[in-house]
């Protein structure tokens, strides 16, 4: 069986003759994590609006499952694929967090009974318990950004997009973005990140697609994307720091096969310990 | 920026937006003095040569194309249809029971072009002037200074706004929302559009509002300004010369009365075949612009 | 306090004309053939009072006219108009109850359109520079007075405008965060909320 989500020589021109994209190929299949990289203006937005429909390809083709993305609207993508927009304010009116909950349910249509079980769902997975009732704007930057992806959540789409999820979060905010991701990861779905935030795709060790200038520059385990420097300065990215900490340390015998702090700090720990023994043989 | 502002340095370009209020006025003053074709047509013609040595010539053009339609309608339709005046006085039978009425003919051109020097007057005025002087100079006239203030600020806020909206569009539909339900329930759609436009805003105007607390904006005593104007030498020249116009013209009507020349039929089917051409031609660009947009 | 109004009246005028302004490419996304370019100005009178609400009216006017079609500047009145009316049909509780505001819409949409089409006909012979002016030609050439034209042919629209730019109005207020409405209790209370809870209201 192919991969779900399938992009195809994907072309996009804006009008005014912007060429934002150019034949991009692309496939993604159930329970991968993708993070989208790739300086400003490098086409990010652009490729992941073509995901529900929100652009359509000049050149080329998007299937979702076996739907040409070309033929349907956002709204009957928008049940298959999920864009959870940065700023929540864009999309909140309704009066108390629960009926923002339900407004996407309500509007494909399920019955009360699903609609309920779903919103108890993705109340849970937020700890939005204590504020059903609190009207949004009531909230923290913080909660509200949450209490938009639940509500795109409680839609169940198979895709989940993430446009910048971290910008402007704390630090428990951004913890919780990647548990959900995880969480929905295990859960089968595919989730694409579009983030300027290295540490957090070095800690989701995920698979990476690099955009530059509209072009895919590399695709791949994040962990060898961001050993092709020469590649990396193309496109304008810098590795997670604690990456490059393993690499200039290489000569202490750091493997520089490390991503995250943890793996840092497990390295750290086996090369000291090598170093004790060395120590001791020798003394 | 939404504004219409034609970046330029010409002879207009640096006339006091205020000279240029009433430049626009007294063209007002003009066409409304005199009922009669040939006199609102030559204020009409007169413009173009501003509108040309101002460099604004392409823009205009662009920009004329709706009054034309209007005019053309004016015209045509009152020429036809207007009971007014006498309508045995026929310049045009078309067939047995369709002419152009003399009197509905008149009625039809003085308005046409008076619309016509009006819209160009206008334009001039706007395609050359900033819209951070045009607020300057309303404070020079005593205009409160918030009301100036405020002006500026909506060219600055519309487009702001016209992006909000757009994002609010693309993050409803991402939540389901179907442009292309039926009638009713796109009527409903209207809310979870309009609501979240409505509250950020309220978000950004009650940011706004601080800022201006915290910079004394309700403070009293003078304002001063980043962008300074002063009236100069071409300023009086360009007034002097309103001035004598509108002195004559006020003598002319005085003496002659509102119809300076007898109006002929010659005239009227000029003024009707002239807009029609014109029309035509707007018309025929238009549909040439679309054939090659789908052929490409 | 004073002043605390009046900078918030000098910011919320602009955002007034600013939605006057966007609210046309809302209606075009959703293909309605409406306008809901008063939108602003009722909202303003409402929040800031009716004054301020005609000055949003005027201000939108001048601007589009001095950006876009001029021939717009003299309908200025019709939105002044609109602004008034929307105030006084919520002073005087029209704006409580869905079947109220619908009501009060359909009387200001009778108004507008009356005095739209004095405009129309006084100033530029019954035309407006408008796409609707075709079909008030079409009328006029199957034997219609210019004046009846025009106000046929422009009345469906702005009668179903009017109604839905105060069904919009209200139906926004009464879910509005209490936090960001400056007057939020007079608001309520014209709206016919309840004033006791303060948190949860049955809107929606
Ligand atoms: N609506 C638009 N119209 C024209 N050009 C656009 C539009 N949106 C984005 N672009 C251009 O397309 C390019 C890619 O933009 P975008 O996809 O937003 O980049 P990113 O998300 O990577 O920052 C940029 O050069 C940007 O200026
Ligand atoms: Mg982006």
């Amino acid at each position: 069986m192919s991969a779900f989500l399938r992009v195809e020589n994907l072309t996009h021109i804006y009008p005014g003759k912007i060429k934002a994209l150019e034949s991009i190929n692309l496939e993604i299949g159930e329970g991968e994590v993708v993070a989208v990289l790739g300086r400003n203006g490098s086409g990010k937005t652009t490729l992941v609006k073509h995901f529900n429909g929100l652009l359509k390809p000049t050149k080329g083709n998007v299937w979702i499952g076996d739907m040409n993305a070309k033929k349907h609207s956002v709204a009957k993508l928008s049940a298959k694929v999920g864009y959870v927009f940065q700023n929540s304010n864009h999309q909140t009116f309704l009066p108390s967090v629960e009926q923002e909950l339900r407004y996407g349910c309500e509007n494909i249509g399920l019955d009360e009974e699903t609609i309920q079980e779903r919103v108890e769902r993705v109340t849970e997975l937020f700890q939005l318990e204590d504020i059903l009732e609190t009207n949004p704007f009531d909230l923290n930057s913080t909660q509200r950004k949450e209490v938009g992806m639940a509500s795109i959540l409680a839609i169940e789409p198979k895709v989940i997009v993430l446009d910048e999820p971290t910008t402007g979060q704390d630090h428990a905010g951004s913890e919780r973005i990647k548990e959900v991701i995880t969480m929905l990861k295990e859960q089968g779905h595919i989730v694409i990140l579009v983030t300027h935030d290295m540490q957090l795709v070095g800690e989701l060790d995920c698979r990476v697609v690099v955009i530059s200038n509209g072009k895919k520059l590399a695709d791949g385990a994040a962990r060898e994307v961001f050993k092709d420097k020469a590649m990396l300065k193309e496109a304008s990215l810098e590795p997670p720091q604690v990456m490059t900490l393993a690499e200039q340390l290489t000569s202490f015998g750091v493997n520089d096969h490390v991503l995250t702090v943890e793996e840092m700090i497990k390295e750290y720990k086996r090369v000291k310990k090598l170093d004790i023994n060395k120590q001791l043989q020798t003394s | 920026m939404n504004s219409m502002y034609v970046q330029g340095n010409s002879f207009l370009h640096q006339l006091d937006p205020r000279t240029k209020i009433l430049f626009v006025f007294s063209i007002i003053l003009f066409v409304f003095l005199f009922y009669d074709p040939m006199f609102q047509f030559l204020v009409t013609v007169s413009l173009l040569p501003i509108v040309f040595l101002s460099g604004l010539t392409t823009p205009y053009l662009k920009t004329v194309k709706f009054m034309f339609l209007l005019v053309f309608l004016i015209i045509t339709v009152h020429g036809l249809y207007n009971p007014m005046g006498d309508v045995t006085k026929v310049t045009w039978q078309l067939t047995e029971n369709l002419s152009f009425k003399h009197d509905a003919l008149i009625y039809g051109a003085v308005m046409s072009f008076r619309i016509l020097s009006i819209g160009t007057a206008t334009l001039l005025f706007v395609m050359s002037t900033h819209p951070s002087d045009l607020a300057n100079a309303l404070v020079k006239w005593k205009v409160p200074h918030a009301v100036a203030f405020m002006i500026l600020s909506t060219f600055q806020l519309i487009p702001i706004i016209g992006r909000e909206a757009k994002v609010i569009m693309e993050a409803q539909q991402a939540r389901c929302l179907d442009v292309k339900a039926n009638m009713i329930q796109r009527v409903k759609h209207l809310i979870p559009l309009f609501a979240p436009l409505f509250i950020t805003s309220f978000m950004r105007v009650h940011q706004m509002s601080q800022v201006l607390e915290c910079r004394g904006f309700s403070s009293t005593g003078p304002k001063t300004s980043l962008r300074e104007m002063t009236i100069g030498f071409r300023d009086y020249a360009f007034l002097t010369a309103i001035a004598l116009f509108a002195l004559a013209a006020i003598t002319l009507r005085a003496v002659v009365g509102g119809t300076l020349l007898p109006i002929t039929d010659f005239v009227l089917m000029s003024a009707l075949i002239g807009i029609w051409i014109v029309c035509s031609i707007y018309f025929f660009d238009f549909l040439w612009k679309s054939v090659r947009k789908k052929v490409v | 306090m004073k002043n605390k109004l009046s900078t918030l009246v000098v910011a919320m005028i602009p955002a007034g004309i600013a939605l006057n302004w966007v609210a046309n490419s809302i209606v075009e996304m959703l293909k309605l053939p409406l306008f809901l370019n008063n939108i602003g100005n009722v909202l303003n009178a409402i929040v800031l009072g009716p004054w301020w609400g005609v000055a949003t009216a005027v201000l939108t006017n001048l601007v589009i006219g001095l950006t876009t079609r001029w021939t717009i500047i003299p309908f200025a009145l019709v939105g002044a108009v609109v602004a008034l009316l929307g105030y006084w049909f919520f002073k005087k509780g029209f704006f409580k109850s869905i079947p109220k505001v619908i009501a009060a819409g359909a009387i200001t949409g009778v108004i507008a359109s009356a005095l739209g089409s004095a405009v129309a006909v006084y100033v530029f012979g019954g035309f407006a520079g408008a796409g609707v002016d075709i079909l008030t030609a079409g009328l006029v050439a199957m034997g219609n007075s210019i004046a009846v034209s025009n106000l046929i042919a422009n009345f469906p629209g702005t009668f179903l405008d009017k109604i839905l730019t105060f069904w919009v109005v209200f139906s926004i207020l009464r879910i509005f965060p209490v936090r960001f409405l400056p007057n939020a209790k007079k608001i309520q209370e014209g709206l016919g909320m309840n004033k006791g809870k303060k948190k949860d209201d049955k809107a929606a």
